[in-house]
Protein backbone atom coordinates (compact mmCIF):
# COMPACT_ATOMS: atom_id res chain seq x y z
CA UNK A 1 0.00 0.00 0.00
CA UNK A 2 1.37 3.71 -0.61
CA UNK A 3 1.23 5.48 3.12
CA UNK A 4 1.59 8.98 3.49
CA UNK A 5 2.82 10.67 7.13
CA UNK A 6 2.45 13.71 7.74
CA UNK A 7 4.46 14.83 10.68
CA UNK A 8 6.99 11.66 10.53
CA UNK A 9 9.74 12.91 12.42
CA UNK A 10 8.43 11.98 15.87
CA UNK A 11 9.77 9.70 18.50
CA UNK A 12 6.57 7.25 17.93
CA UNK A 13 5.50 8.41 14.12
CA UNK A 14 8.63 7.44 12.73
CA UNK A 15 8.88 4.00 14.51
CA UNK A 16 5.00 3.61 13.07
CA UNK A 17 7.14 4.74 9.58
CA UNK A 18 10.17 2.01 9.74
CA UNK A 19 7.28 -0.58 11.20
CA UNK A 20 4.96 0.02 7.74
CA UNK A 21 7.92 0.09 5.69
CA UNK A 22 9.42 -3.55 7.32
CA UNK A 23 5.87 -4.48 6.16
CA UNK A 24 6.50 -3.99 2.45
CA UNK A 25 4.39 -0.81 2.20
CA UNK A 26 6.00 2.20 -0.04
CA UNK A 27 5.86 4.63 3.25
CA UNK A 28 6.29 9.00 2.24
CA UNK A 29 6.06 11.49 4.99
CA UNK A 30 6.72 14.99 5.71
CA UNK A 31 7.68 16.74 8.75
CA UNK A 32 9.31 20.45 9.73
CA UNK A 33 12.46 18.95 11.55
CA UNK A 34 13.33 15.98 11.81
CA UNK A 35 16.20 14.95 14.57
CA UNK A 36 18.33 12.66 15.64
CA UNK A 37 17.91 9.53 15.96
CA UNK A 38 14.74 9.47 13.84
CA UNK A 39 16.25 11.07 10.62
CA UNK A 40 19.61 7.97 10.77
CA UNK A 41 17.19 5.59 10.90
CA UNK A 42 14.67 7.17 8.49
CA UNK A 43 17.73 7.44 5.97
CA UNK A 44 19.20 4.09 6.39
CA UNK A 45 15.56 2.88 5.22
CA UNK A 46 15.51 5.30 2.51
CA UNK A 47 12.55 7.05 3.57
CA UNK A 48 13.72 10.16 5.08
CA UNK A 49 11.88 13.43 3.47
CA UNK A 50 14.04 14.78 0.70
CA UNK A 51 12.78 18.05 2.52
CA UNK A 52 11.79 19.34 5.39
CA UNK A 53 8.61 21.20 5.34
CA UNK A 54 5.06 20.53 4.11
CA UNK A 55 4.08 19.70 0.34
CA UNK A 56 0.43 19.15 -0.49
CA UNK A 57 1.74 17.76 -3.86
CA UNK A 58 3.08 14.66 -1.90
CA UNK A 59 -1.12 14.32 -1.22
CA UNK A 60 -3.18 12.76 -4.02
CA UNK A 61 -4.96 10.00 -4.82
CA UNK A 62 -2.83 7.27 -5.06
CA UNK A 63 -2.63 7.62 -1.36
CA UNK A 64 -4.27 4.45 0.31
CA UNK A 65 -4.08 6.44 3.66
CA UNK A 66 -2.65 8.93 5.51
CA UNK A 67 -1.45 9.05 9.36
CA UNK A 68 -1.23 12.13 11.05
CA UNK A 69 1.14 12.81 13.65
CA UNK A 70 0.23 14.66 17.30
CA UNK A 71 2.22 17.77 16.68
CA UNK A 72 0.74 18.68 13.30
CA UNK A 73 -1.75 21.49 13.10
CA UNK A 74 -5.19 21.41 12.10
CA UNK A 75 -4.26 24.28 9.16
CA UNK A 76 -1.43 22.06 8.12
CA UNK A 77 -0.99 22.66 4.26
CA UNK A 78 -0.58 18.59 3.52
CA UNK A 79 -3.99 17.96 5.83
CA UNK A 80 -6.21 20.23 4.14
CA UNK A 81 -5.21 18.98 0.70
CA UNK A 82 -5.97 15.19 2.11
CA UNK A 83 -9.13 16.70 3.36
CA UNK A 84 -10.13 18.63 0.52
CA UNK A 85 -9.49 15.02 -1.85
CA UNK A 86 -10.66 13.05 0.30
CA UNK A 87 -7.74 10.66 1.30
CA UNK A 88 -8.36 8.49 4.32
CA UNK A 89 -6.70 9.63 7.33
CA UNK A 90 -6.02 7.91 10.70
CA UNK A 91 -4.48 9.37 13.68
CA UNK A 92 -1.62 6.73 14.62
CA UNK A 93 -3.89 4.90 17.74
CA UNK A 94 -6.70 4.66 14.72
CA UNK A 95 -4.02 2.96 12.96
CA UNK A 96 -2.71 0.68 15.45
CA UNK A 97 -6.31 -0.29 16.44
CA UNK A 98 -6.95 -0.69 12.48
CA UNK A 99 -4.05 -2.64 12.24
CA UNK A 100 -4.41 -4.45 15.69
CA UNK A 101 -8.38 -5.60 15.49
CA UNK A 102 -8.49 -8.98 14.81
CA UNK A 103 -5.94 -9.43 17.49
CA UNK A 104 -5.91 -9.78 21.37
CA UNK A 105 -5.00 -6.44 22.71
CA UNK A 106 -3.29 -5.36 26.22
CA UNK A 107 -3.05 -2.25 27.07
CA UNK A 108 -1.43 -0.32 29.76
CA UNK A 109 -2.71 2.77 31.11
CA UNK A 110 -1.52 5.14 34.09
CA UNK A 111 -0.77 8.32 34.55
CA UNK A 112 3.32 6.75 35.64
CA UNK A 113 5.07 3.54 35.14
CA UNK A 114 2.87 2.43 31.44
CA UNK A 115 6.36 2.19 29.31
CA UNK A 116 8.02 0.33 31.93
CA UNK A 117 5.19 -2.11 32.65
CA UNK A 118 4.56 -2.44 28.83
CA UNK A 119 8.58 -3.52 29.02
CA UNK A 120 7.92 -6.31 31.32
CA UNK A 121 4.76 -7.63 29.14
CA UNK A 122 7.38 -7.62 26.38
CA UNK A 123 10.14 -8.83 27.88
CA UNK A 124 8.34 -11.96 29.58
CA UNK A 125 6.67 -12.81 26.09
CA UNK A 126 9.54 -12.52 24.30
CA UNK A 127 11.51 -14.38 26.87
CA UNK A 128 8.91 -16.92 26.21
CA UNK A 129 9.35 -16.53 22.47
CA UNK A 130 5.29 -15.87 22.45
CA UNK A 131 4.89 -13.95 18.81
CA UNK A 132 3.31 -9.90 19.49
CA UNK A 133 3.23 -6.42 18.07
CA UNK A 134 3.62 -3.82 20.41
CA UNK A 135 3.85 -0.20 20.73
CA UNK A 136 5.86 1.19 23.33
CA UNK A 137 7.00 4.88 24.05
CA UNK A 138 10.90 4.60 24.61
CA UNK A 139 13.32 2.23 23.09
CA UNK A 140 14.17 -0.23 24.66
CA UNK A 141 16.97 -2.63 24.96
CA UNK A 142 16.52 -6.02 23.04
CA UNK A 143 14.00 -4.42 20.78
CA UNK A 144 15.11 -2.47 17.57
CA UNK A 145 11.71 -0.22 17.34
CA UNK A 146 9.53 1.15 19.44
CA UNK A 147 6.69 -0.18 16.61
CA UNK A 148 6.16 -3.72 15.61
CA UNK A 149 3.54 -4.68 13.66
CA UNK A 150 3.26 -8.23 11.73
CA UNK A 151 0.68 -10.81 11.47
CA UNK A 152 1.31 -12.01 15.37
CA UNK A 153 -1.88 -12.36 17.28
CA UNK A 154 -1.58 -10.65 19.96
CA UNK A 155 -0.76 -6.89 20.63
CA UNK A 156 0.93 -5.14 23.53
CA UNK A 157 0.28 -1.42 23.90
CA UNK A 158 0.80 1.62 25.90
CA UNK A 159 -1.89 3.58 26.28
CA UNK A 160 -1.04 7.23 26.46
CA UNK A 161 -4.42 9.46 28.23
CA UNK A 162 -2.53 12.48 26.22
CA UNK A 163 -4.17 13.94 23.22
CA UNK A 164 -4.28 11.79 19.67
CA UNK A 165 -4.40 14.78 17.26
CA UNK A 166 -5.23 17.90 15.90
CA UNK A 167 -8.42 16.43 14.81
CA UNK A 168 -9.18 14.62 17.50
CA UNK A 169 -9.02 15.91 20.69
CA UNK A 170 -9.33 12.46 23.22
CA UNK A 171 -6.88 10.36 24.92
CA UNK A 172 -5.13 7.95 22.78
CA UNK A 173 -5.87 5.46 24.83
CA UNK A 174 -9.53 5.59 23.87
CA UNK A 175 -8.71 4.29 20.68
CA UNK A 176 -7.53 0.72 21.68
CA UNK A 177 -10.51 -0.97 22.84
CA UNK A 178 -8.17 -3.49 24.87
CA UNK A 179 -9.30 -7.23 25.74
CA UNK A 180 -7.22 -6.74 28.65
CA UNK A 181 -5.99 -3.36 30.01
CA UNK A 182 -4.04 -2.66 33.21
CA UNK A 183 -4.14 0.91 34.86
CA UNK A 184 -1.56 1.77 37.10
CA UNK A 185 -2.54 4.31 38.83
CA UNK A 186 -3.61 7.98 38.70
CA UNK A 187 -1.75 11.42 39.45
CA UNK A 188 -2.86 14.43 37.79
CA UNK A 189 -1.18 15.20 34.81
CA UNK A 190 -1.17 17.24 31.56
CA UNK A 191 -2.92 20.04 33.08
CA UNK A 192 -2.73 21.95 29.49
CA UNK A 193 -5.23 20.08 28.47
CA UNK A 194 -6.86 18.62 31.89
CA UNK A 195 -7.50 21.43 33.78
CA UNK A 196 -9.16 20.34 36.75
CA UNK A 197 -8.72 16.85 38.36
CA UNK A 198 -12.06 15.78 38.26
CA UNK A 199 -11.18 16.13 34.37
CA UNK A 200 -8.39 14.24 33.84
CA UNK A 201 -9.59 11.65 36.35
CA UNK A 202 -13.20 10.92 34.10
CA UNK A 203 -10.23 9.82 30.89
CA UNK A 204 -9.82 6.52 33.10
CA UNK A 205 -13.30 6.12 33.48
CA UNK A 206 -13.97 6.14 29.92
CA UNK A 207 -10.30 4.40 29.71
CA UNK A 208 -11.99 1.18 31.50
CA UNK A 209 -15.59 1.50 30.00
CA UNK A 210 -13.61 1.49 26.65
CA UNK A 211 -12.29 -2.37 27.52
CA UNK A 212 -14.59 -4.70 25.54
CA UNK A 213 -17.44 -6.72 27.28
CA UNK A 214 -15.67 -9.98 27.74
CA UNK A 215 -12.49 -8.77 28.65
CA UNK A 216 -10.74 -7.56 32.31
CA UNK A 217 -9.10 -4.49 34.02
CA UNK A 218 -6.58 -4.91 36.55
CA UNK A 219 -5.99 -2.13 38.74
CA UNK A 220 -3.77 -0.98 41.32
CA UNK A 221 -6.42 -1.26 44.60
CA UNK A 222 -4.32 0.92 46.70
CA UNK A 223 -5.35 4.26 44.49
CA UNK A 224 -8.47 5.17 45.54
CA UNK A 225 -9.40 7.03 42.57
CA UNK A 226 -9.07 3.49 40.45
CA UNK A 227 -10.86 1.53 43.08
CA UNK A 228 -14.24 4.12 42.22
CA UNK A 229 -13.79 2.99 38.83
CA UNK A 230 -13.59 -0.50 39.39
CA UNK A 231 -16.64 -0.15 41.59
CA UNK A 232 -18.68 1.51 38.85
CA UNK A 233 -17.19 0.09 35.61
CA UNK A 234 -19.50 -2.83 34.32
CA UNK A 235 -16.01 -4.42 33.29
CA UNK A 236 -14.70 -7.49 35.29
CA UNK A 237 -11.70 -6.50 37.12
CA UNK A 238 -9.33 -7.79 38.93
CA UNK A 239 -7.55 -5.76 41.71
CA UNK A 240 -3.46 -5.90 42.69
CA UNK A 241 -1.26 -4.50 45.27
CA UNK A 242 2.27 -3.90 46.85
CA UNK A 243 3.84 -7.86 47.10
CA UNK A 244 5.41 -8.59 49.62
CA UNK A 245 9.39 -8.40 49.44
CA UNK A 246 12.86 -8.30 50.81
CA UNK A 247 15.80 -6.37 50.21
CA UNK A 248 18.91 -8.27 50.47
CA UNK A 249 22.68 -6.78 49.52
CA UNK A 250 20.89 -4.26 47.77
CA UNK A 251 18.58 -6.75 45.96
CA UNK A 252 14.77 -7.41 46.07
CA UNK A 253 13.78 -10.87 46.73
CA UNK A 254 9.78 -11.98 46.44
CA UNK A 255 8.38 -15.06 47.28
CA UNK A 256 5.61 -16.87 45.36
CA UNK A 257 5.65 -20.43 46.01
CA UNK A 258 9.96 -20.23 45.41
CA UNK A 259 12.05 -16.82 45.58
CA UNK A 260 12.92 -14.72 42.78
CA UNK A 261 15.71 -12.26 43.11
CA UNK A 262 15.04 -9.03 40.57
CA UNK A 263 16.92 -6.75 39.20
CA UNK A 264 14.32 -4.11 39.59
CA UNK A 265 13.23 -2.04 42.79
CA UNK A 266 11.54 0.43 43.68
CA UNK A 267 7.48 0.06 45.25
CA UNK A 268 6.15 1.15 41.96
CA UNK A 269 7.74 -0.66 40.11
CA UNK A 270 7.00 -4.14 42.16
CA UNK A 271 3.51 -3.02 41.80
CA UNK A 272 3.51 -2.37 38.57
CA UNK A 273 4.87 -5.78 37.76
CA UNK A 274 1.93 -7.64 40.37
CA UNK A 275 -0.35 -6.20 37.58
CA UNK A 276 1.99 -7.21 34.35
CA UNK A 277 1.70 -10.32 36.15
CA UNK A 278 -2.12 -10.97 36.12
CA UNK A 279 -2.11 -9.21 32.20
CA UNK A 280 0.29 -12.12 31.72
CA UNK A 281 -2.11 -14.62 33.14
CA UNK A 282 -4.92 -13.56 30.90
CA UNK A 283 -3.15 -14.55 27.82
CA UNK A 284 -2.29 -18.00 29.55
CA UNK A 285 1.12 -17.10 31.46
CA UNK A 286 1.28 -18.84 34.68
CA UNK A 287 3.15 -17.02 37.77
CA UNK A 288 6.21 -18.95 37.61
CA UNK A 289 6.70 -18.25 33.31
CA UNK A 290 6.21 -14.52 34.37
CA UNK A 291 8.70 -14.64 37.69
CA UNK A 292 11.43 -16.58 36.01
CA UNK A 293 11.30 -14.38 32.97
CA UNK A 294 11.58 -10.96 35.38
CA UNK A 295 14.51 -11.91 37.00
CA UNK A 296 16.25 -10.60 34.23
CA UNK A 297 14.29 -7.78 33.38
CA UNK A 298 16.81 -4.84 34.24
CA UNK A 299 14.25 -2.14 33.45
CA UNK A 300 14.14 0.81 30.97
CA UNK A 301 16.43 3.44 29.90
CA UNK A 302 15.85 6.87 31.79
CA UNK A 303 14.09 5.13 34.43
CA UNK A 304 15.95 4.32 37.47
CA UNK A 305 18.70 3.64 35.36
CA UNK A 306 22.02 2.63 36.85
CA UNK A 307 24.52 4.73 34.74
CA UNK A 308 27.88 3.83 37.36
CA UNK A 309 28.07 1.51 39.69
CA UNK A 310 31.02 1.48 41.91
CA UNK A 311 31.75 0.65 45.32
CA UNK A 312 31.31 3.87 46.62
CA UNK A 313 29.25 5.63 44.21
CA UNK A 314 26.45 4.51 42.18
CA UNK A 315 24.34 7.26 39.81
CA UNK A 316 21.00 6.74 38.43
CA UNK A 317 19.12 9.00 36.10
CA UNK A 318 15.42 9.07 35.73
CA UNK A 319 13.05 10.67 33.26
CA UNK A 320 10.74 11.54 36.26
CA UNK A 321 9.08 15.07 36.34
CA UNK A 322 5.37 14.92 37.66
CA UNK A 323 5.45 15.05 41.60
CA UNK A 324 4.16 11.29 42.01
CA UNK A 325 7.13 9.98 40.00
CA UNK A 326 9.62 12.41 41.50
CA UNK A 327 8.44 10.91 44.78
CA UNK A 328 7.82 7.28 43.92
CA UNK A 329 11.58 7.40 42.68
CA UNK A 330 13.58 9.14 45.70
CA UNK A 331 11.88 6.98 48.21
CA UNK A 332 12.58 3.78 46.05
CA UNK A 333 15.99 4.44 45.87
CA UNK A 334 16.02 5.66 49.15
CA UNK A 335 14.50 2.40 50.39
CA UNK A 336 16.51 0.08 48.47
CA UNK A 337 19.61 2.73 49.61
CA UNK A 338 18.48 2.84 53.08
CA UNK A 339 22.73 2.52 54.41
CA UNK A 340 24.10 5.15 51.39
CA UNK A 341 24.08 9.61 51.60
CA UNK A 342 21.07 10.00 48.62
CA UNK A 343 22.13 13.14 46.88
CA UNK A 344 18.59 13.88 44.35
CA UNK A 345 18.66 16.63 41.77
CA UNK A 346 15.67 17.32 39.85
CA UNK A 347 15.59 19.72 36.39
CA UNK A 348 13.03 21.50 36.30
CA UNK A 349 12.44 21.64 32.63
CA UNK A 350 9.49 21.67 30.00
CA UNK A 351 6.52 19.23 30.22
CA UNK A 352 2.94 19.48 30.13
CA UNK A 353 2.34 20.46 33.42
CA UNK A 354 4.84 23.07 34.00
CA UNK A 355 3.12 26.20 35.46
CA UNK A 356 3.44 28.33 38.58
CA UNK A 357 0.08 27.13 40.02
CA UNK A 358 1.11 23.52 39.34
CA UNK A 359 4.67 24.33 41.28
CA UNK A 360 3.05 23.28 44.96
CA UNK A 361 1.94 19.37 43.86
CA UNK A 362 5.91 19.51 44.44
CA UNK A 363 6.18 19.65 48.29
CA UNK A 364 8.12 17.63 49.95
CA UNK A 365 8.29 15.28 46.83
CA UNK A 366 12.30 14.74 47.34
CA UNK A 367 12.39 14.83 51.38
CA UNK A 368 13.43 11.09 51.42
CA UNK A 369 16.96 12.33 49.80
CA UNK A 370 19.31 13.37 52.57
CA UNK A 371 20.15 16.53 50.05
CA UNK A 372 18.08 17.38 47.07
CA UNK A 373 18.36 20.44 44.38
CA UNK A 374 16.22 21.60 41.77
CA UNK A 375 18.18 22.54 38.87
CA UNK A 376 16.60 25.02 35.84
CA UNK A 377 17.93 26.44 33.07
CA UNK A 378 16.63 30.15 32.33
CA UNK A 379 17.37 29.91 28.78
CA UNK A 380 14.97 27.06 28.41
CA UNK A 381 12.22 28.72 30.50
CA UNK A 382 12.66 32.03 28.15
CA UNK A 383 12.11 29.51 24.82
CA UNK A 384 8.99 28.34 26.30
CA UNK A 385 8.11 32.49 27.24
CA UNK A 386 7.81 31.12 30.99
CA UNK A 387 11.02 33.74 31.94
CA UNK B 1 1.87 32.97 31.01
CA UNK B 2 2.99 33.58 35.09
CA UNK B 3 6.93 33.71 35.45
CA UNK B 4 8.38 31.44 37.59
CA UNK B 5 11.33 32.67 39.10
CA UNK B 6 13.90 30.59 42.17
CA UNK B 7 11.50 32.11 45.09
CA UNK B 8 8.45 30.27 43.54
CA UNK B 9 10.11 27.20 43.05
CA UNK B 10 11.54 27.00 46.22
CA UNK B 11 8.05 27.59 47.51
CA UNK B 12 6.33 25.18 45.63
CA UNK B 13 9.05 21.82 46.36
CA UNK B 14 9.80 23.07 49.96
CA UNK B 15 12.47 24.59 52.60
CA UNK B 16 14.65 21.71 52.34
CA UNK B 17 15.50 22.48 48.41
CA UNK B 18 18.52 23.95 47.52
CA UNK B 19 16.89 26.05 43.99
CA UNK B 20 20.19 26.73 40.94
CA UNK B 21 20.21 28.15 37.96
CA UNK B 22 23.74 27.89 37.06
CA UNK B 23 24.63 25.07 35.16
CA UNK B 24 28.42 25.82 36.59
CA UNK B 25 27.55 25.78 39.97
CA UNK B 26 25.45 22.30 39.55
CA UNK B 27 28.66 20.62 38.34
CA UNK B 28 30.36 22.07 41.01
CA UNK B 29 27.77 20.42 43.64
CA UNK B 30 28.16 17.08 41.96
CA UNK B 31 31.79 17.17 41.40
CA UNK B 32 32.09 17.59 45.22
CA UNK B 33 29.35 14.65 46.38
CA UNK B 34 31.12 12.42 44.31
CA UNK B 35 35.05 13.05 45.32
CA UNK B 36 33.87 13.56 49.18
CA UNK B 37 34.42 9.80 50.01
CA UNK B 38 32.79 9.22 53.03
CA UNK B 39 32.19 6.64 55.48
CA UNK B 40 29.18 5.60 53.89
CA UNK B 41 28.39 4.84 49.99
CA UNK B 42 26.58 7.53 48.31
CA UNK B 43 23.62 7.66 45.43
CA UNK B 44 23.31 10.25 42.98
CA UNK B 45 19.22 10.12 41.38
CA UNK B 46 19.53 12.62 38.47
CA UNK B 47 15.78 13.65 37.10
CA UNK B 48 14.88 15.32 34.12
CA UNK B 49 12.30 15.20 31.56
CA UNK B 50 14.12 16.75 29.28
CA UNK B 51 18.63 17.21 28.57
CA UNK B 52 19.21 16.38 31.84
CA UNK B 53 21.18 13.24 30.30
CA UNK B 54 24.32 15.28 29.60
CA UNK B 55 27.08 12.49 30.31
CA UNK B 56 29.67 15.38 31.80
CA UNK B 57 27.38 15.70 34.56
CA UNK B 58 28.82 12.53 35.97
Amino acid sequence: MNIHIIACGGAVMHNIALALHNLGHTITGSDDEIFEPALSRLKVKGILPEQFGWFPDKINQNLDFIILGMHARADNPELEKAQKIGVKIYSFPEYVYEHSKDKIRIVVGGSHGKTTTTAMIMHVLKSLNKSFDYLVGSQLEGFDTMVKFSDAPLMVIEGDEYLTSTLDPIPKFLKYHPHFAQITGIAWDHINVFPTFKGYVHQFELFANSILPKGKLIYFSEDIELQKIANNTPIENKAYTTPKFEIINHKVVIENEKKYELEIFGEHNLQNMEGAKLLCECIGISNDEFYSAMQSFAGTAKRLEKVLDTKDLIIFRDFAHSPSKLKATADAVKQQYADCKILAIFELHTFSSLSKDFLPQFLNCMEKADQSIVYFNPHVFEQKKWQ
Amino acid sequence: MAVINKADIKSGFGDNIEVISETSELVEKISDFKSNVLAQPRVLLLMSSGNFDNATLW
